[in-house]
């Protein structure tokens, strides 16, 4: 101990009360040293304070986001130019013939055309939801467009329920005779629902009468409101 | 207590004045902080078991901080600076909790 203080007694050390000075100084420097270093860290976007295999990951990782971006820039340019070159007719027109196709569709709007007409009766033995549901069916695998019962159009979420007077579309009752307009080439149609086994046959032998009625004009007039998309959007 | 006052006072300095440190000393800077933690506890225990020595804490302090700055800079030289960085926080941590320790076991035994 005795040589220790002989050998910082040549240093700037030199009485107790200079030391003590030190001490104060070197707990000062260390209460600064501790507010920069927590300021320091408290700036995160800051990449002076890191090292450098950590700016070589973070650089790693911004050159892979630049080359998907890139992919992604190249693409949308292409599709820019694409509808650049086409005339913007041409793009509209496309458009349009989409619209109009989902309106058939969905069924938001009045539509007419060619198509059968079909008149059923029968009691509920011969003629129910069941009945009906087939003969939607067949049409639809017939190619039919637009489909509409007793004034109701029939669209993808139409259901059908038995009831003991008829049946029920969406809930709303209708009964026999029952009269279905159906948009399509109207031979396919009035084919699909005349082959052996088919409605027309089934509802004929259990007592029920089937008339169709090929038309090269027929307007459906009923729709369904447009609803809005709650659990699902289109992806482009 | 006049280190503790001293500390106090280098916050509030560092608060007010806000300096920006050089860009080459900014990776030592929180292993330099640990380093002098260290000294201090070791200081405020030695206090408490009356063998405090100014020169030993001057001493300390200044080695401490120069040797955790040299190992870091030896580590980043190699290329193992992460690595070497956090070996020394965990030894200096620890020599820390050992100190505090000891100043429990000091401040219960003194009642």
């Amino acid at each position: 101990m005795k040589k220790k203080a002989k050998v910082s007694s040549k240093l700037a050390l030199k009485t107790p009360q200079s030391r003590k000075y030190v001490v104060i100084i070197l707990t000062v420097l260390l209460g600064i040293f501790i507010t920069i270093a927590v300021k320091q860290n408290s700036k995160p976007e800051l990449l002076t304070s890191v090292r450098e295999d950590e700016l070589v990951l973070i650089l790693d990782d911004l050159t892979n986001q630049k080359d998907d971006l890139e992919v992604e820039l190249i693409k949308q340019n292409q599709i820019l130019e694409s509808l650049k070159n086409g005339s913007s007719d041409a793009a509209r027109k496309a458009a349009q013939d989409r619209i109009d196709q989902l309106i058939l569709l969905s069924g938001t709007a009045p539509v007419s055309g060619r198509g059968i007409q079909v008149l059923l009766t029968g009691d509920l033995y011969s003629v129910n939801s069941f009945t009906i549901l087939d003969t939607v069916q067949e049409l639809r695998d017939a190619g039919a467009v637009a489909i509409e019962i007793n004034g109701i159009r029939i669209i993808n979420s139409t259901f059908f329920t038995d009831t003991t007077e008829g049946i029920s579309i969406n809930l709303s009752k209708v009964r026999s005779p029952y009269k279905i307009s159906v948009l399509g080439d109207p031979e396919t149609l009035a084919t699909a629902l005349k082959i052996p086994g088919g409605m027309a046959e089934i509802v004929t032998t259990s007592g029920g009468t089937v008339i169709i009625n090929e038309l090269a004009a027929l307007d459906i007039d009923s729709s369904v409101p447009l609803t809005t998309l709650q659990y699902a959007v289109p992806v482009d | 207590m006049i280190p503790v006052i001293g500390l106090l006072i280098g916050v509030l300095v560092g608060i007010v004045i806000d300096p920006t440190v050089p860009l080459w000393m900014q990776p030592y800077l929180p292993i330099a902080v640990i380093a002098a933690l260290d000294a201090v506890f070791g200081a405020i225990r030695a206090n408490l078991e009356d063998t405090f020595d100014d020169k030993i804490f001057i001493s300390s302090f200044a080695s401490n901080v120069l040797i955790a700055a040299l190992i870091v800079f030896l580590g980043d030289q190699l290329g193992v600076g992460s690595q070497l960085s956090t070996g020394v926080v965990v030894v200096l941590a620890m020599r820390i909790f050992a100190n505090s320790a000891a100043i429990r076991r000091n401040l219960f035994d003194r009642k």
